[in-house]
């Protein structure tokens, strides 16, 4: 295998490095033209060197930031195209049951099943974060009829994506158990409030489950979903099972069988916007607002749900490892936790509701991580050679103090604006006119989303 | 067909390189100091600079974290600064400060309620500190020669420039002795040579008593073969300290000229210094270095100097720092997996070391192409190059687009082939042996069964009733054979 | 959030080499901070440690600190080949480069001097002139009567995100961003990183001058963000956010972004806040947040000297030694207040939009940001819930410090009395002591 990737490296030795480039070329043209193509499609048609590049991008190290870059390309366009500030869901709180059955190493996905998922469940936790900032992602797998908490519940896309970029943990193996991968949810679930919003999202391979023998069968358990109202989506590799469709209409989940790749991505991804429910009816999601109020006065019962509404939320203070205290969700012996700002209870982990006063607690960076929709940076315009010659200009890019090309040296001809690339190298910032080169435009534009010099 | 695996000296070829830290030829030098010579050492701040960051990390940072401090360090600050349990044994803390310990950096005693402290050294302290704040007296960073402004001096180029002809110089003298392969080269200086000879580098053959040699007739060693192989910062502080250990040989003070290495590793490059200013005590050992590159002196006499790349380069610590500018001009081979090496360089020291063990089938003014064969390689091990070090030398030579491709960075088969060329001149192994001749054959079987016994039996030929044993269990058998010999008289 | 160390008492373990280490250091130089700070009130008694109590409060003037500084910048250099020093200033309303020099400067010192090491010597020289060069700056403004400048808060968010570029152009393989400008760019960076492990790690380290509360007061948000919700401003407090118009600088909204981004690079914000207790009780939580989120070392001085120990024991360690195998000195308690957009406020309980998500101190029909119409009728309830809401102050709260794995309790005990009863000298890294004990260097 690896003899053939140097062989080819060295045989072509002018279009140098093979699978990196291919990968990336492929990469692009290939994300293009799935949008573009016509829902008609069959599976079998001209989706072979997609696949293919799948492989590259997770073989090589190199390749992943490439095909990231593709996805925050496309994450700025939707950022940029909504001109209204999104709507975002206010709490989440999700498991995602990975099916790691020795069915995930089917090869109708190609390279496999297995690896397109975990292609897919990474770009499908940041663009979750992105649209849910104060959500929660927890992961657990099952494989060899056991269940495992790969992740526990937390709000950091970083740490959950670590974790999936390490295959080896992910071997997949054995046969799959509904049953205690759901239990497991329901476990890892259970000191939340009810009324935040709970859900799991079951990725199926396999088209069986195999269950522990004993009095209680996931006929129970599902009981206990529908009590606990944890809502459950299941997505199938593979085909329908009664079961499982079952236990999404039991929960109100959604159920679904993916057609062929792409078609599995637009099931995921329709699970990113936060519930309908949540938005329309009763919303559980605003619950702790609702208390709130409740308990200060009766009103507001009955009537019609606006679209929005202002909620309190109190920031807590995070104390350090010290000693143990007890906590007030569980009455436990602890080490750290949040105080609630308001009754001073120290609350195991946020964001929830105090269990004391009923005060929705959030750590704010977490709902800071969605202001820079809110404060967009102003567009950097080009910098046409003229103005360069002509006004006093700074030396060097605003952000990084790195030197700009001198001026003098760029023959006037050919410096065309093309592309909005700048023959000067110089970008400048419309509020504040101050000069950037190119690395920091795309830098402050994609990552930072604060312009140092309007920052002043 | 089961393939032999090398995969555990094939997977480190790049980290055994870096194991080995340039500066292994100056740790063995200082491990063998005592406390008065690092005092004397100590008195420069330079040398307090290099040899802390010479230290592991862990090491280095607890010295800086108790720098500012009057107390010693204690036992209990290094475990809680570690994070080590309480009941961690005093070994392993030794352990992890034995670089400094060795270093003479601290001191480690018992204290009066028997808890372990380690007071540091002094001088060191001072030296450091000084070196931080720049309040030391002892010049050890050089002084500036005090020249006219007009005065026309050589660009960091040039100096560069110089200091690289002038040690390859050496190193094309060495390769050219061994190669027989004729292309024009300088004799180096007499000192050079005499250097050459001492460090066993090379050597006159034709005199074999080594009483009398003549320089002028020198070849080239296995020794220095490997010497060419290794990376430039190995190669300078390796001949520094050949340099070194001749002048202890005479019982001169090494001390400071020691102490004026680290100096010039501190000095900035393209910047003149004046000699009898910054190295009051070791002038003589200045003038020698010159003849190695490592200084340049516009005239032979003047009290000017400029450090070339070579010196300012010493106390970088690791390879990083004769990367730099060199790095790309160093990495011009591309190795396929048909043994095929092209390499694209015109230096001819590099073609010259290239030829030692590749057959050179074109050359082209800026492109070698070669071929690695078994016959060649061979002949490069018999000069007493390890495949390790063909390995090493390749990989760290190898061409920006071999990283292209996917690790590891040499393919396998290559790796594997060079180490069973390698295994296959070890294929017949030598070994002492006395042997016995036995007449009667009781006598034969007896000590055999005996020399079995005693795993002293390498081999038994019961026809010709031979017997090879091991020679230290020579005194032992025979006392047996005779003793067996009486019994067996007696017993007809 | 600080990852549990792991248990380690393996020294085979620890690493070999680190790769070189650039600190990013962001000085406040405002000069109103700098002014309080050199003549402090008189320090808050501290009964519980003895030796520490005794020590005096120590004026620190900001040539006294910028020697400091530069001792502690010259042991970074000198504690790896490769590490280098980038300084920016930050100013009232104005954040600037100290160093490196810019390209086209007049190359430092025309001579080496024979005691110092020349690195050290282009930095220290390298700094003092650019202070000196902002400071003549300040003086400039000062004397064309734009006073009010000298009021905003220093421009610690202009100064991070500088910091924050500087780095994303010295690691080009780690930003999506030079991805995208040029899909072949990360062909580049991949071949160096398989074959040079010595990819240099960066921190920024954050020095706080001003006291805490005025800068989560004047910290505030963008001025853009104010622009716009004036120009759109259907809202009658259109107006009351103008009288603050002033205070506009950096902005939590900035600050934050800055700390998602230095997440995102794994680069640590550590934070050294300056202002003891005695001049402002309140730490400034925003910095404080920033270095608890991306795992920095935060620690605010007793305004009782020590200062260069600290800054060698505390800060010194590259990110690649914390954690492991070295300790990382116990965090205080962490508020995670937000600042609402309104008014720009410091809160501890807040109105936040439920579309948009934006904060505001003080219920109002519409959303400022997204311009959602809040239900009329919630409104005097939410009125009499902020009646409601009481802020309860900060604990003070010192983690004890870790007990070593398997010592005995009063093993402990004894050794912190010894301790008290020496007068500590070591820094708070060692874990041993509590915190602001004096340290004099002899």
């Amino acid at each position: 295998m690896s003899a053939d990737l140097v062989d080819d490296d060295f045989i072509d030795d002018d279009d140098i490095p093979g699978p990196s480039t291919r990968g990336k070329k492929g990469g692009a043209s290939g994300s293009k033209s799935g949008k573009g193509k016509d829902a008609g499609r069959h599976a079998w048609e001209g989706e072979f060197k997609k696949s293919w590049d799948i492989v590259q991008e997770d073989e090589k190290g190199s390749l992943e930031s490439a095909v990231e870059s593709l996805l925050a390309r496309g994450r700025r366009k939707r950022a940029l195209m909504a001109d209204t500030p999104l709507r975002r869901s206010i709490i989440r709180h999700m498991f995602i049951i990975l099916d790691l059955s020795e069915s995930m190493m089917d090869k109708d996905f190609r390279p496999t099943r297995f690896e397109v998922i975990l292609g897919y469940l990474r770009s499908y936790v940041v663009e979750w974060f992105d649209q849910n900032p104060l959500g929660q992602i927890g992961i657990i797998i099952m494989r060899d009829r056991l269940s495992e908490v790969l992740v526990p519940m937390g709000g950091n896309p970083q740490e959950i994506l670590s974790v999936l970029s390490d295959k080896r943990r992910l071997e997949p193996s054995g046969e799959p158990s509904l049953q205690n991968g759901l239990v497991m949810a329901k476990g890892g679930m259970s000191h939340l409030p009810t009324t935040s919003s709970l859900e799991t999202l079951i990725i199926f391979s396999s088209i069986s489950t195999a269950d522990p023998d004993g009095p209680v069968t996931i006929h129970n358990v599902l009981e206990e979903l529908v009590t606990n109202k944890i809502r459950t989506t299941i997505l199938s590799l593979a085909g329908e099972i009664k079961i499982c469709r079952q236990i999404t209409e039991r929960t109100g989940g959604k159920f679904g069988v993916s057609l062929d790749q792409d078609h599995f991505k637009d099931l995921m991804w329709e699970t990113i916007p936060p519930p309908a429910t949540t938005i329309q009816s009763h919303t559980p999601i605003t619950m702790g607002v609702k208390n709130a109020l409740s308990s200060a006065n009766g009103l507001q019962k009955g009537g019609k749900t606006p679209v929005g509404d202002l909620m309190v939320m109190g920031f807590p203070i995070q104390l350090p490892l010290g000693g143990e205290t007890l906590c007030s969700c569980h009455g436990l012996l602890k080490k750290g936790g949040y105080l609630c700002p308001r009754c001073s209870s120290k609350l195991c982990d946020v964001p929830t509701d105090c269990e004391v006063c009923g005060l929705m607690v959030v750590s704010s960076p977490h709902l800071a991580r969605s202001f820079w929709f809110l404060f967009p940076v102003a567009n950097y315009g080009v910098l046409p050679i003229e103005d360069v010659m002509n006004s006093s200009t700074s030396e060097t890019c605003f952000g990084c103090d790195v030197e700009f090309p001198d001026a003098s040296t760029i023959d006037e001809g050919v410096a065309q604006v093309e592309d909005g690339v700048s023959p000067t190298g110089r970008y400048r910032c419309a509020k504040c006119s101050n000069d950037f080169c190119a690395d920091c435009d795309l830098y402050i534009h994609d990552t930072l989303h604060t312009c140092p010099g309007c920052a002043q | 067909m089961v393939q032999p695996s090398f995969s555990h000296p094939r997977s480190d070829p790049s980290s055994s390189s870096t194991s080995t830290s340039p500066t292994a030829a100056l740790d063995t030098f200082l491990d063998n100091q005592h406390q008065s010579y690092f005092e004397e050492l100590y008195k420069s701040e330079a040398v307090c600079l290099c040899i802390l960051r010479s230290l592991p990390p862990v090491c280095r940072h607890i010295i800086l974290h108790n720098l500012w401090s009057h107390q010693p360090l204690r036992t209990i600050d290094i475990k809680s600064l570690l994070q080590m349990d309480i009941q961690v044994s005093l070994q392993d803390v030794d352990e992890v400060m034995r670089p400094a310990i060795n270093r003479k950096i601290l001191h480690p005693l018992l204290n009066k309620k028997s808890k372990m402290i380690y007071p540091s050294n002094d001088a060191f302290k001072k030296g450091l500190r000084n070196a931080l704040t720049g309040l030391g007296t002892s010049n050890s960073f050089g002084v500036p020669f005090d020249r006219e402004d007009d005065a026309d001096i050589p660009d960091q180029q040039a100096l560069e420039t110089y200091g690289e002809d002038a040690f390859e110089g050496i190193l094309k003298y060495m390769v050219s002795s061994g190669l027989g392969v004729g292309f024009p080269v300088a004799r180096p200086q007499m000192e050079v040579l005499e250097l050459l000879l001492i460090s066993g580098l090379m050597v006159d053959p034709s005199d074999p008593s080594g009483q009398n040699p003549n320089l002028n007739r020198m070849t080239i060693t296995s020794k220095g073969f490997q010497f060419l192989l290794e990376d430039r910062q190995t190669q300078l502080w390796e001949i520094l300290m050949y340099y070194l250990t001749a002048k202890e040989a005479n019982s001169e003070r090494s001390a400071v000229v020691l102490s004026m290495f680290f100096s010039l590793g501190c000095m900035q490059l393209g910047q003149d210094y004046s000699a009898s200013r910054s190295f009051p005590g070791a002038l003589s050992a200045l003038n020698d270095l010159a003849q190695y590159g490592f200084i340049y002196r516009p005239a032979p006499e003047s009290d000017q100097f400029f450090p070339t790349h070579l010196a300012t380069a010493l106390c970088s610590g690791d390879a990083a720092a004769t990367r730099g500018q060199d790095a790309d001009e160093k990495r011009f081979l591309i190795l396929e997996t048909n043994y095929k090496i092209y390499a694209y360089t015109s230096n001819e020291l590099e073609i010259a070391i290239l030829n030692l063990f590749v057959d050179i089938r074109i050359r082209y003014p800026n492109l070698v192409v070669g071929k690695l064969d078994r016959k060649n390689v061979k002949s490069a091990m018999e000069k007493g190059i390890s495949a390790n070090q063909i390995i090493s030398y390749l990989s760290s030579h190898a061409h920006p687009q071999m990283y292209n491709s996917p690790p590891p960075l040499l393919h396998p088969t290559i790796v594997d082939q060079l180490h069973l060329w390698d295994r296959e001149r070890n294929r017949l192994k030598t070994e002492d042996t006395v042997m016995l001749e036995f007449f009667s054959k009781e006598l034969f079987e007896d000590t055999e069964k005996e020399a079995k016994a005693n795993a002293a039996l390498q081999l038994s030929i019961p026809n010709q009733k031979f017997l090879f044993i091991e020679p230290q269990t020579k005194a032992a058998i025979t006392e047996f054979v005779k003793e067996r010999q009486t019994q067996l008289r007696s017993g007809f | 959030m600080a990852p549990p160390p792991p248990p380690v008492t393996d020294y085979k373990s620890y690493p070999k080499t680190t790769p070189p280490s650039v600190l990013l250091v962001i000085l406040d130089i405002h000069p109103l901070s700098w002014s309080l700070l050199s003549s402090p009130p008189p320090a808050i008694p501290y009964p519980e440690h003895p030796a520490i109590d005794k020590a005096q409060a120590t004026p620190m003037t900001l040539p006294d600190f910028v020697t400091l500084l530069m001792v502690f910048l010259n042991a970074h250099l000198a504690s790896r080949w490769g590490n280098e020093v980038v300084i920016y200033g930050a100013s009232a309303g104005r954040a600037k480069l100290l160093y490196p020099p810019p390209p086209n400067a007049v190359a430092g010192p025309s001579k080496p001097r024979p005691n110092t090491y020349h690195p050290f010597q282009l930095l220290d020289s390298r700094i003092e002139e650019g202070l000196k060069e902002m400071a003549a700056e300040e003086q400039d403004r000062l004397e064309h009567g734009d006073m009010k400048t000298l009021n905003q808060p220093p421009a610690m968010v202009s100064a991070l995100t500088k910091a924050l570029c500087f780095i994303n152009r010295i690691l080009p393989n780690n930003s999506n961003s030079a991805a995208l400008v040029d899909p072949a760019a990360t062909q580049d960076p991949s071949a160096p990183a398989s074959n040079a492990p010595d990819k240099p790690e960066t921190r920024i380290l954050v020095i706080n001058s001003t006291p805490g509360a005025n800068v989560s007061t004047a910290t505030s948000s963008n001025e853009q963000s104010n622009a716009e919700v004036n120009e759109n401003g259907t809202s009658t407090n259109g107006n009351s956010q103008n009288g603050k118009g002033g205070q506009m600088r950096g902005g939590y909204v900035g600050l934050m972004n800055c700390v998602f981004a230095a997440q995102k690079a794994k680069v640590p914000i550590d934070v050294l806040s300056l202002p003891p207790p005695s001049i402002d009780a309140s730490p400034p939580i925003f910095l404080q947040q920033a270095a608890h989120l991306t795992e920095g070392i935060y620690w605010q001085w007793n305004g009782r000297g020590g200062l260069l120990q600290y800054l060698h024991a505390l800060y010194l360690p590259p990110p690649s030694l914390r954690h492991h195998p070295f300790a990382v000195p116990p965090q205080d308690a962490v508020g995670f207040r937000a600042v609402c957009f309104c008014h720009h406020k410091t809160l501890d309980i807040g109105f936040v939009c439920s579309v948009c998500l934006s904060i505001f101190c003080e219920p109002r029909p519409v959303c400022l940001m997204c311009k959602t119409r809040f239900p009329i009728k919630s409104i005097p309830t939410l009125k009499t819930l902020a009646t409601y809401i009481e802020h309860i102050p900060i604990p003070d709260t010192v983690p004890p410090p870790p007990i070593p794995k398997g010592a005995k309790t009063h093993q402990q005990n004894e050794n912190n009395k010894r301790e008290r009863a020496k007068g500590a000298t070591n820094g708070d890294a060692s874990g041993t002591g509590g915190r602001g004990e004096p340290i004099e260097i002899d």
